[in-house]
Parts: C-alpha cells; structure tokens; sequence
C-alpha cells in the first residue's frame, strides 16, 4: 500500500479525542504519540501540496510538514482548548517555508528576510488582485506589519538569477545573443575616449560601403529600417503605384 | 536611440518591434529567392557587422590593443550605431 493510501485509512479526530490522546503523550504513552502522528498525516500532505513546484521535490516537503507536525504534537497544549489542526498548520507551514528557503535559493538569505520577501509577495499579489494596481513600499510594509526600512532592506536581497549562457530576446532561438554577451567589456572603455562620434560616423559610413546587397538587405530587416520600394518612394514623396507611368 | 524609439543600454540594440528575428529574415529572403536558415541569416548579419567595425576598429588599434569582436560587441557602441546605420539608409534611401 502507498504512503497516500496508508495515510488516508486513518480517521480525523474529534475534539475529544485528542484531548484524551494528549493527555496519555503526557503521561509518556509513545503508543498515543503514534496515533496522534497517523492521524493528522493528512494534514501534513494538504500543507506540502501549497508548496509544490517551487523547484523542491515533493516527498522532501512532506518530509518537512511531518517534522513540523512532530514539533507541533511536541508542544501542544490541550488546556488551551484549540483543535490540534488549528495549531500544527502554523508548525508545519514554518517547517515547510524554512526548508524552502534552504532549498530554493542560490544565495542564503536569513530566515527573516526570507519570511519578508515571502509575505512580500503574497500581499502585492492580494493588493494587486483587489485594487489592479502594486502597493507602495508604504502599503505594503503596513500590510506585512513592519516598517519601511525593514521592507527596504529585505527587498534589496530580492534578485533574480539567470545564467550567463541563456538567450534573450528572439524567444531563445538559436543564434539569439546570449546575456553574457550584453554586458559591456569594461577593458574596452568608451570607445569615445579613442575617437571623436564625428569620426565614428565616417567610419561606420565606410564600413556600410562595403556592405554586399544581400547584407545591406538583412541588416536592415535586422534593424528594422525602411526597405521596400513603396516605402522609399513614400519617403521622397512619389507615389510608388503612379510613378511609373508620369 | 533605437529606429523604434526605444533605447536598450545594456541590450542588443538591434531589434526593436520593428526590427526582425532570424528566423523572419531567413523566411522572407528565401521567398524571395535566396534560401537561406535563420542560422544563414545570423552570420550574414555579424558579417555585416564586422565589416561596418572593420575601419574603426583599425583606426582604434592605432593606440590601443582591443579585439574587433570587443568592439562591437559592446552595448554602448551598438546604441550610437544603430542611430548612425539609421541616418545613413535613411540618407540613401532619398537619393534613390
């Protein structure tokens, strides 16, 4: 039988019944511990599953969710009168989010600031759902319950990787220039410190002169400069369709 | 600035919405003749490319040693060519 299947044969809880299983995990009944796990399992793999794609393997987070819900189990106090789901999710979910961030970043980040960009995330996307527009640092960091500077310096470890090897533009197809390749060779300088842009232009326009037909051709489609018979005959102001016949 | 208006410091500044893919390129020149792949295309164009960089790049190596490739590989040169390459075909295409 599967972990899923073997999951799902054990009942919920009633309010009861985990009052009297705790009561026997306190009293060190290991056996009661057990019953108390089997039966919020459940619980666990509903939280893992909020988590999923988020470039983590799903049995690894359900390995988590079951770790926050041992943590969870440890620390439950019955007296208090709350269901036991009502307080594992706020273990599990802990659970779960730090692995993730372990996981899922090519830089580390405290667990804090990664709990800020987090909640960062989640209440743009609520505000921008609801008013079809992003929130200011200042609505967003009164929604997240902290202040500005606290937002600021958690947002400025927000960057994005991307591999220097990837494509940009012309939708990765091959022959698409590569990121690394539009980042500027600082060795090189400004190529204005060697020649003045008067002479660039005359260099350039030399160099255009020996351009073949067929290059000339595909530079400007590459371009995206006027090209077709109209469209020349449009610029000096002749109608292409009449021209020939004056 | 890009023919389009649009300005791409840190890009390839050739393509804009006006500007076209390989691929595009490579399908109207081979309707109109000359077969060619996007592949064809592409080397078509940096070979254009190096030939526009050829004049500045051998009067640069007067003072100092840098690659042609570094040349026109870099994105501030690009931006200021494109304006140039711009005004030049827009030149020739008057004196039609």
């Amino acid at each position: 039988m599967n972990y899923f299947a073997a999951v799902g044969n054990h009942k919920i809880l009633t309010q009861v019944e985990e009052v009297a299983l705790c009561k026997k995990i306190e009293s060190g009944d290991l056996q009661a511990r057990d019953e108390m796990i089997r039966s919020n399992l459940r619980l666990a793999i509903s939280i893992a599953k909020k988590y999923q794609n988020m470039g983590v393997d799903f049995d690894d987070l359900i390995q988590e969710s079951n770790i926050g819900l041992l943590k969870a189990i440890e620390k439950f106090d019955y007296r208090r009168g709350f269901k036991f789901s009502t307080y594992a999710t706020y273990w599990i979910k802990q659970s779960v989010i730090r692995y993730l961030h372990t996981q899922s970043g090519q830089l580390r980040l405290s667990s804090n600031i990664n709990n800020i960009l987090y909640k960062a995330r989640r209440e743009s996307k609520l505000f921008e759902e609801e008013f079809g527009q992003s929130p200011t640092e200042e609505e967003l960091a009164d929604l997240i319950g902290i202040d500005v500077k606290a937002l600021r310096k958690a947002m400025s470890h927000k960057y994005q990787f991307v591999s220097l090897d990837s494509t940009r533009g012309g939708d990765g197809e091959e022959g698409s220039r590569k990121f690394g390749d539009h980042i500027p060779d600082e060795k090189i300088g400004d190529i204005d410190e060697f020649l003045d842009q008067e002479k660039i232009a005359k260099l350039v326009r030399t160099g255009l002169k020996a351009l073949s037909e067929r290059e000339e051709k595909i530079l400007r489609m590459r371009f995206g400069i006027t090209a077709t018979e109209e469209e020349r005959q449009e610029l000096i102001g002749v109608d292409p369709y009449t021209r020939g016949d004056s | 600035m890009m023919p389009n208006g649009k300005k791409f410091k840190n890009g390839y500044a050739t393509v804009g919405s006006d500007g076209m893919k390989y691929r595009e390129i490579a399908e109207i020149m081979t309707a109109e003749g000359d077969k060619m792949n996007h592949s064809t295309a592409r080397n078509i164009f940096l070979s254009a490319m190096r030939k526009i960089c050829e004049p500045i790049h051998e009067e640069i190596s007067r003072s100092a040693d840098i690659d042609m490739e570094d040349i026109y590989r870099n994105p501030d040169f690009q931006d200021g060519l494109t304006q140039i390459i711009t005004d030049y075909f827009d030149e020739s295409d008057i004196n039609v």
